[in-house]
């Protein structure tokens, strides 16, 4: 435990001599390592005209050009898939070939993620365990931008929406990427990367409208600003309706939205390329809650409810080339969400800045790191059910990243060292290392493996949050209240990760991607008994048995992931995935928590799936994705099979119809239980159809 | 490996007014700091070298000097020489710029950026450049491939295991060109002595 320190002064002035620090460190580096030689001399290689350059290259011989010599920002060419980390990239074509309509639904062909829907318009979406609609372990961003809500850690699924056709690739990282991307990047990290605007030139209007589903109409146009930039605005709508509780009976778990926004991407002769982007979205999403601790009978009601949502954001970016082997972005966001419902509500802005330097030191080492500050500001409107103090709050963030890999023996294996230092207002300093290594045993099979640490930073919920979960009359006739009571002493989870993977490409045809990992936690969440008090206000004065919230969980997770592709015929394509997942946690002797259990059964042992893409003559498509994903124990949901069936047609005139069939197998199916008040529905069967138009 | 810090309690009760002034306070030095980098930078990191995508733009230019396609692969002799991109498109402006006002055997090149696997299939093309096959799987694309005789080019190692006909592979920072010479010949395809003795011919199956 720490000494408390008198002001907050101090804390600014530790702040500064860290950021000094890091400063000094990082400006030492390059006298460190020496740069990389340079062969080549030749007056047109300094030309800042790029044309020249190409001339001058075009006039060589074919001999002369074998001879020429060439580096590159390597993370510029990098293919995902050899990073030394179970790696999965969901291509533009899985989203056509999917049908989702929403990035959750998306995540649901990734092995060793964990999907289950709650209601029409929420989700609980994890990797490698411990889910829930506030799934803390996962980082998710959208270009470069965080979504993860610091408030209560994890993300609002139901806000985060762009126009799909205009997704570019969602690389999904398992296991902890701590070192480059921070704290919360435990389990996880979900990177939604949108289309350059220069790829998505013309017009774009698709339609869709199915069982559950009024409208869901989205518009998007891109051109060109003369010869160096361009850009694209869209919008987009739905309305859908509500689910079924088990009983087939409307849920009232409706949702809607509107979003607009727009991306100019500006690159001139690949030196400088900036990008701006902004948007602007408003809804409502409705939900079935149950209000508890309540101070009169009945103590906790089960109403409908509805959550408005809006908010919006700016992001620009700026990539700069020094060199070919040495080039930074500098990326500012402003973030701003605005979110209310029955029991509570939350405004927050978020101002972000980031620095990247990318370096290739030698043909064999490439350096990255970075700095990075992020400023976020919440206001909070609680009810005696959920009340958040102080109700606003400033929070600064300093970080910075250093990560060097090294190629130890050419072509065959790589050595990757890297680090996050992090201060937060919650937790403090922390530190993220992590080391891994690559090895290409041959053309066809790599084998990497990685130790690393990252922690999960208290979040306001754990801190400053109350919640009331039940009430009851006491003997005496004065009502009792049963209350989550956050506490300054709740400090970081930690977690220590081993991961070892295989990837096998033995011929054209045939892929394998094999990823395993044990996870050792220290201080997870716990909720423990603490000393009751009486409390006046609101009356009537009643007494409160507090939950204080504490680390008092260590435990244990391993698992297997397996995915297989197989282009079984030049028309179809077979992808078949598998996730083995456990999960075995411990209290602390000095613990009096009972809820250690809830974590280790609302993740399922088993999921399958299994893809098959198809194109059939007359320009159609067929595919089908089945899942199985096994019980979750925590909430009694049983086990489930889904079936999802597509027929795409590209017919004439850039029309393209899709007829999506979505879980064929049964009526309706529950994937997750009602948690934190949440009441959840049924998944029913359903059909929907889109069209949409290129112009 | 840790130190707390936070006096909660205090800021509580402070809420402070003056906390958005002290934010600008810590931007300060964070900015300067970044400036000062910036600066360090365009002084330490001249442009030395050639950029990997300069060099195999032209490179793949030249490849067309020493293939010559089957008769079949051109409708006609005013059907132009068809260049094509799959996926990503790494050389941004760079390749357009090296085929400008160039020409192959007296055909005029069109550019082809392919989004999806269904226009590749629709419109083949004579050359194309894979850059991430992963990003980019194409069922069908070997068999089109061979219908139509069309090279596909792709940079990164073990491309021609995977049923590619040219591999621009990195090797001490040079570029080292390889060649499926069985599938080549299959496809009806002539490559230049020359090209194959400046390449290495790979053997698949």
């Amino acid at each position: 435990m720490s000494q408390k320190k008198s002001t907050r002064h101090y804390d600014t002035r530790i702040l500064l001599r860290l950021a000094a620090a890091f400063f000094m460190l990082l400006l030492l580096l390059p006298a460190i390592f020496p740069s990389g030689s340079h062969a080549i001399t030749s007056s047109t290689q300094n030309a800042e005209n790029d044309e020249a350059v190409i001339d001058y290259l075009k006039q060589l011989s074919i001999d002369e050009l074998l001879l020429t010599e060439i580096t590159s920002v390597s993370k510029k060419n990098e293919r995902l898939t050899d990073a030394a980390a179970a790696v999965f990239v969901i291509t533009a074509e899985d989203i056509r070939r999917t049908g989702a309509r929403s990035i959750p639904e998306l995540l649901r062909i990734v092995p060793g993620l964990q999907v289950a829907r709650i209601d029409a318009n929420k989700w609980a979406v994890t990797s490698r365990g411990f889910n829930n609609r506030f799934s803390n372990k996962l980082l998710v961003l959208m270009d470069g931008r965080s979504v993860y809500n610091p408030l209560f850690s994890g993300v609002y699924w139901n806000v985060q929406d762009t126009l799909l056709e205009d997704v570019d690739r969602i690389e999904v990282i398992r296991g902890p990427g701590a070192a480059l991307w921070g704290a919360n990047a435990v389990n996880g990290i979900v990177n939604i990367i949108t289309k350059s605007s220069k790829e998505t030139l013309g017009g774009l209007v698709t339609f869709g409208l199915g069982i559950h589903t009024d409208y869901n109409l989205g518009m998007r146009y891109g051109g060109t600003i003369g010869k160096d930039a361009a850009y694209r605005i869209y919008a987009k709508g739905f309305q859908q309706n509500a689910f079924e509780d088990e009983s087939g009976n409307d849920f009232t778990d409706e949702w809607d939205a509107f979003r607009g926004g727009f991306r100019v991407d500006i690159g001139k002769n690949g030196r400088d390329d900036f990008s701006f982007q902004g948007s602007l979205y408003d809804g409502t999403a409705d939900q079935r809650i149950t209000t508890t601790g309540l101070l009169t009978p009945p103590f906790s009601i089960t109403t409908k409810d509805t959550i408005y949502f809006s908010g919006g954001h700016v992001l620009g970016c700026w990539r700069h080339l020094f060199s070919n082997n040495s080039q930074t972005t500098m990326q500012l966001y402003y973030d701003r969400t605005d979110r209310k419902e029955g029991v509570f509500g939350e405004t927050r802005d978020t101002v972000d800045i980031d620095f990247q330097h990318q370096w290739e030191v030698t043909s064999r080492q490439e350096i990255v790191w970075g700095l990075g500050y992020r400023f976020s500001k919440n206001d909070t409107n609680g009810t005696f059910t959920i009340s958040v103090s102080p109700d606003s709050r400033e929070d600064h963030l300093f970080s910075a990243f250093f990560q060097d890999t090294i190629e130890l023996f050419s072509n065959r294996l790589w050595l990757t060292l890297g680090s996050k230092f992090e201060d937060n207002d919650y937790s403090g300093f922390e530190v993220q290392p992590s080391a891994r290594i690559r090895w290409r045993y041959n053309p066809h099979i790599t084998l990497w493996s990685a130790i690393s640490r990252a922690v999960r930073t208290p979040s306001r919920a754990d801190q400053d949050m109350r919640v009331n979960l039940a009430s009851f009359p006491g003997n005496d006739g004065a009502v009792n209240v049963m209350a989550i009571v956050g506490t300054d002493d709740f400090d970081s989870e930690e977690l220590t990760a081993f991961e070892l993977g295989l990837r096998w490409h033995p011929c054209s045809w045939f892929s394998a991607d094999i990823a395993s990992f044990y996870n050792l936690y220290d201080r997870l969440r716990s909720i423990e008994p603490a000393t009751p008090f009486f409390e006046a206000l609101p009356s009537p004065p009643h007494l409160v048995f507090p939950l204080s919230i504490g680390n008092k969980i260590d435990g244990k997770t391993y698992g297997v992931e397996v995915l297989a592709d197989l282009q079984a015929l030049p028309q179809w394509k077979l992808s078949i995935g598998y996730t083995w997942f456990q999960v075995d946690l411990d209290l602390n002797a000095a613990s009096g928590d009972r809820s250690a259990l809830e974590y280790e059964g609302n993740s399922p042992d088993h999921q399958l799936q299994l893809r098959s893409y198809v194109n059939l003559p007359f320009r159609l498509e067929w595919d089908t994705m089945l899942f199985f994903v096994d019980q979750l124990n925590t909430f009694d949901v049983s086990e489930y099979w889904r079936l999802d069936t597509r027929i795409g047609w590209q017919a004439p005139h850039n029309v393209m119809v899709n007829l999506h069939f979505e879980n064929i197998l049964d009526d309706r199916h529950s994937e997750y239980g009602n948690q934190s008040g949440i009441n959840a529905s049924e998944m029913p069967r359903s059909v929907y159809l889109t069209l949409s138009y290129r112009l | 490996m840790k130190v707390k810090r936070v006096n909660h309690s205090m800021r509580a009760k402070g809420k402070a007014t003056h906390q958005g002034i002290s934010s600008l306070l810590i931007l300060r030095p964070l900015f300067a700091g970044i400036a000062l980098m910036l600066s360090v930078f365009a002084m330490t990191a001249a442009a030395d070298t050639f950029n990997e995508y300069h060099v195999k733009a032209v490179f793949l230019f030249n490849l067309t000097h020493f293939i010559t396609w089957p008769e079949d692969a051109f409708a006609d002799e005013k059907t132009p020489f068809l260049i094509g991109i799959a996926g990503e498109n790494p050389f941004g402006d760079t390749l357009r710029i090296v085929l400008e006002k160039e020409q192959v055997n007296g055909r005029r090149i069109a550019l082809i950026t392919y989004g999806n696997c269904r226009d590749l299939l629709d419109r083949p093309c004579h050359m194309l450049f894979i850059s991430k096959p992963d990003y980019f799987s194409c069922p069908g694309l070997q068999n089109i491939a061979r219908q139509h005789a069309m090279v596909t080019i792709g940079d990164v190692p073990g491309f021609l295991e995977q049923g590619g006909i040219i591999n621009l592979v990195k090797e001490n920072r040079r570029i080292q060109i390889e060649i499926n010479q069985v599938e080549a010949k299959r496809m009806g395809l002539e490559i230049s002595a020359q090209l194959l003795n400046l390449s290495r011919t790979v053997k698949i199956k």
